[in-house]
């Protein structure tokens, strides 16, 4: 029987902050709630994964954060993308959708 | 990481690193703004509010393991760490403070000599001339002669006309500049004694340009003398210490006069301090004057400029920018192909030749060999890094003491599941702490011995450049460190199970195996260091002694006159003139005899006649030995009895075909026979000290009344002396005071001539002694030093040893045995370790030994088994000492005390 989560795969959690602070840079607790919906409730990442993750990649340079002022007047730590990060979440696509194309041609042989 | 730039990494970095707070609050505020947001989403949804914020918090999950791993994700983790780690090093330090002390003391002493040692070493091979700033494109043109001494290389001078031809590449050079020196007499004229021995050197107009030296005081020499216009040129810039010893570094010194040879020449310069022109090793008490003061003040005709046989000039130059040193050399070779075609002296083109190199403070001298300089430059650095490496074993001895000692630690940190990672970080960290300490009083022993260095080397401009110190420093002290890791690694790789059962006796037989083989190690390699040591002083004391001890030495005076020998002959004129004053010399009151004698040195190169071998005596290889000239009356003078054969006759004196020989050579070449009669070969180099020789007497070398009775003085006489303006007088009684008469009898007699020194031969005797003593004193001290550090090593292994058996010395002291059993037990494993490193030791000390013989072509001195005898005795005495103390207060502690210790 399926679950209603699916458990994250080993390195997509990197992938999937890269791609979504791409799209639009935010704070820890809407990425949770983006990654959520954005895969439409399947994935479930929570904060004890993804702030490990944001830290260990503003420490590789990929991602950057600054403090800024929310609609509702208070502060909170924004992310986004780097240079390098950008470069990187580039490669890392192109890797991965690779690695899918390849995994779903296998899946289709009967 | 791929992609990122090293800079941001870097940044990145150093924030982690020193932002530490603000990063962590950072942190707190961003998680605690995560809950409240999703408590007020669940408000939203309808929820209580106790509800909704444990349901967040359930949620977000454990916070403070969460933040553990965002501590981790950031890198603050390692600092944190490290900060850890240093201060576990500073509070391990503080509980054993004798033994860190210890070792940073040891390490300091290691670092220090080595740093400043190299220091002197570099700056001696690779540093300019005293004085002078490095510059490279101050070259020395170098003449090389491979005639005047068959298979040998020496340096050679140029003549002027050579100077000429060097001076008109202007295509390589800018300016190349001459320079010539000489012996003369400075008479600073202000008190009776104001006579002193020194040099000149007569110097080209753009001398001191081309060397790049200011003088400190005065405008320098005139840089335009007119030809044949002696009254400009006599002029002088002064040494540095020719201004501090005779004028008081008097600041109105510019203008004043000073006799240079009785010539009258102004001061118009002095010149920085060190600065003693472009050879090395020169005199310090030295004055500059231009070349046209030369024919003046040495008294030599001024044709000795014109001719290629006259060489006397050395040759310094400037490259013109761009030039190299390689592209200088077919021209320079050329030139000197040519000298030697010019010269009157038959010398073939491949004799003299002509090389370019880097004015430095050690390329005086051709080199010798087929070696490039760079070879000898390799060589001579290679001996602090030698050096070096004896201290880091030591530290490791001492280091791994410790490591053991502490290996319970480590294996219990390890079984509670430290990575074997951390724990090595942990002892590395330790060991560069006490690196940078050890460094830092390290720096101090430095500036003492380049102080030091500074004031009792006068041929040598240390270079504090900062990058060789920077270099050499960090050398010691990295090497520090990484002798320091090597026990570290080892600590941490035994099994846990075995070092925890700790005392079974596959552990205990292990580590002592690993303890023993240090303290073997440690014997064996000290004994032979000391040994050496001890060996070239054994060696210097028999120089010592070899030095002719002259029972009337008082009453000898030892007279010199500058004649100058170098620039043209000796003619007769003034040979009458010295024979002249050798007769008024012999009219002084209380004067008893006056024979002249030689200015220079003369060897023979002596071997037995192959048919007057005398069966039975090995008289070994040819030895060189200096011939000391014995006209007539020089054997009474000298207080020699001639005991076998006679004095020279005017026979010998005729064919130069005799010697007399000491009694101590006669017993060595021939043993009891009887010498007269029998020839030697002589392989030297001139006319006079080249051929057969028939020994036609034996003088006794060892008169009463001479200290050393041995009887092994090797001396050999030759009939016939060149007049040179050295005299010996003998006089009734004590010499000292005959010595005004002698002085104004020369003045009287010979107005012209400069009188160099007048002294007793008691007080040449005693000046060569001393600075034999001073070398002594030098060995014997740095001998103390290697000794200290070896014991301290020892010590520390030994003492390490016996402390890790503390529990079962507690446990024999418990059971009943007796304290003084066991100090035995320990004296007598830490001998018999002892002796197996005597053992070792004894063997390498005889390769040493050896060694050091055959690369000075001579047997080992005499005592050096002996020596042997005593080294071992105190290295052994040393060890037992070591081993004593600790085990005595292991023995004396309360076996209770040792039980819970555990």
């Amino acid at each position: 029987m399926p679950s209603a989560t699916t458990p994250l795969l080993q390195g997509t959690l990197d992938l999937i902050v890269l791609q979504l602070l791409h799209a639009n840079p935010t704070n820890g607790y809407d990425l949770t709630l983006r990654i959520q919906a954005t895969s439409r409730d399947v994935l479930n990442v929570n904060a004890g994964s993804l702030y490990p993750a944001l830290y260990r990649l503003e420490q590789r340079g990929l991602i950057r954060a600054t403090w800024d002022e929310t609609d509702n007047g208070r502060r909170a730590k924004v992310y986004s993308l780097t240079r390098s990060g950008r470069r990187h979440l580039a490669d890392q696509r192109e890797g991965w959708e690779r690695f899918s194309g390849a995994l779903s041609a296998i899946l289709r042989v009967t | 990481m791929p992609g990122t730039p090293l800079l941001t990494r870097c940044r990145l970095w150093l924030r982690s690193l020193l932002f530490r707070r603000r990063l962590e609050r950072e942190m707190q505020q961003e998680m605690t703004a995560h809950l409240t947001r999703a408590t007020e989403r669940l408000l939203a949804g309808g929820m209580r509010a106790e509800d909704a914020k444990r349901a967040a918090r359930l949620e977000f999950g454990p916070l403070g393991a969460i933040q553990e791993d965002a501590r981790d994700a950031r890198g603050a983790r390692g600092i944190e760490s490290i900060v850890a780690d240093l201060r576990f090093g500073f509070r391990h330090f503080r509980r054993k403070p004798l033994s860190t002390l210890t070792m940073i003391v040891v390490l300091a002493l290691g670092i220090g000599f080595n740093t400043a040692l190299f220091l002197l070493v570099y700056s001696f091979v690779n540093g300019p001339l005293p004085g002078m700033a490095r510059d490279s494109s101050a070259v020395r043109i170098r003449g090389i002669d491979r005639h005047t001494w068959p298979g040998h290389v020496i340096g050679r001078e140029f003549s002027y006309p050579e100077y000429l031809e060097y001076a008109a590449q202007e295509n390589l050079f800018t300016a190349v500049a001459a320079w010539s020196s000489a012996d003369v007499v400075l008479d600073v004229g202000r008190t009776e004694e104001s006579l002193h021995s020194g040099a000149a050197t007569y110097v080209t107009p753009n001398y001191f340009q081309v060397l790049g030296v200011r003088p400190i005081m005065g405008a320098g020499l005139p840089t335009a003398v007119p030809a044949g216009d002696t009254a400009t040129a006599l002029a002088a810039v002064i040494s540095h210490v020719v201004w501090e010893r005779y004028f008081d570094r008097a600041p109105d010194v510019l203008g004043r006069t000073l006799k240079v040879n009785d010539v009258p020449v102004t001061i118009v310069g002095v010149a920085p301090r060190r600065f003693a022109g472009a050879r090395t090793g020169g005199s310090q008490v030295r004055v500059w004057l231009p070349l046209n003061a030369r024919p003046v003040v040495q008294r030599v005709a001024a044709t000795t400029l014109t001719g290629y046989d006259a060489a006397s000039f050395g040759l310094v130059a400037r490259l013109r920018p761009g030039i190299q040193v390689s592209e200088t050399l077919p021209t320079v070779e050329a030139i000197a192909a040519r000298a030697a075609e010019q010269s009157t002296r038959g010398l073939g083109r491949h004799d003299l030749s002509t090389d370019v190199v880097e004015l430095l403070a050690s390329n005086y001298f051709p080199p010798s060999g087929e070696a490039p300089d760079g070879v000898g430059r390799v060589a001579s650095l290679s001996i602090p890094v030698f050096i070096l490496l004896i201290t880091c074993t030591n530290v490791t001895t001492l280091l791994a003491g410790l490591a053991v000692a502490r290996r319970r630690e480590m294996a219990l940190r390890l079984a509670l599941g430290a990575p074997r990672r951390r724990i090595i970080r942990q002892l590395v960290t330790e060991s560069v702490q006490l690196a940078l300490a050890a460094g830092a009083l390290g720096l101090f022993v430095i500036w003492l011995l380049l102080r030091l260095f500074d004031t009792s080397i006068p041929d040598v401009e240390i270079q504090l450049d900062w990058r060789g110190l920077v270099f050499t420093f960090g050398i010691a002290v990295a090497t520090g460190i990484v002798f320091g890791l090597s026990p570290a690694l080892h600590a941490t790789r035994l099994a846990l199970s075995e070092v925890l059962k700790d005392t079974t006796g596959a552990v205990v037989a292990l580590r002592s195996r690993l303890q023993a083989g240090l303290v073997v190690a440690q014997i064996a390699f000290t004994q032979p260091a000391l040994l050496g040591m001890g060996a070239l002083i054994l060696e210097m004391r028999a120089d010592l002694r070899r030095l002719p001890s002259q029972v009337f030495a008082d009453r000898i005076l030892d007279v010199r006159f500058n004649t100058n020998p170098r620039y043209g002959s000796i003619d007769q004129n003034r040979e009458e003139g010295l024979r002249r004053l050798q007769t008024r010399f012999a009219a002084v009151p209380g004067v008893v005899a006056v024979v002249p004698q030689e200015n220079g040195e003369d060897y023979l190169e002596l071997a037995v006649h192959p048919s007057d071998r005398v069966t039975g005596v090995e008289s070994g290889p040819a030895v060189m030995i200096r011939a000391h000239a014995a006209p007539t009356g020089y054997f009474p003078l000298m207080g020699l009895p001639v005991v076998r054969g006679r004095d020279f006759n005017a026979a010998d004196k005729a064919d130069n075909s005799g010697v007399v020989i000491s009694a101590g050579l006669a017993r060595r070449l021939w043993g009891p026979a009887d010498p007269i009669g029998r020839r030697v070969i002589s392989s030297g180099r001139s006319q006079r000290n080249a051929g057969m020789f028939v020994v036609v007497g034996v003088v006794d070398d060892s008169p009463a009344g001479q200290v050393d009775g041995s009887g092994d003085v090797q001396r050999v006489f030759v009939p016939n002396v060149r007049v040179t303006g050295h005299f010996l007088i003998r006089t009734q009684g004590p010499a000292e005071p005959v010595l005004p008469a002698i002085r104004s009898a020369a003045n009287a007699e010979a107005p012209d001539l400069p009188l160099v020194s007048a002294t007793t031969l008691a007080a040449i005797e005693a000046s060569e002694r001393s600075s034999i003593v001073n070398v002594i004193t030098a060995i014997g001290s740095s001998g103390a030093l290697a000794l200290f550090l070896s014991s301290i090593g020892l010590y520390a292994v030994v003492a390490f040893a016996v402390g890790q058996r503390v529990r079962e010395i507690g446990i024999r002291t418990a059971l009943g045995a007796d304290r003084r059993r066991v100090v035995w037990m320990f004296l007598f494993r830490g001998l018999r370790l002892s002796l197996v490193g005597l053992f070792l030791g004894l063997t390498i000390s005889v390769i040493v030994v050896r060694l050091m013989a055959v690369s000075r072509g001579q047997d080992p001195p005499a005592g050096t088994v002996g020596l042997a005898a005593v080294v071992a005795c105190v290295v052994i005495g040393v060890a037992m000492l070591a081993t004593w103390i600790p085990a005595r207060r292991a023995a004396h502690i309360d076996p209770l005390q040792a039980l819970r210790s555990e």
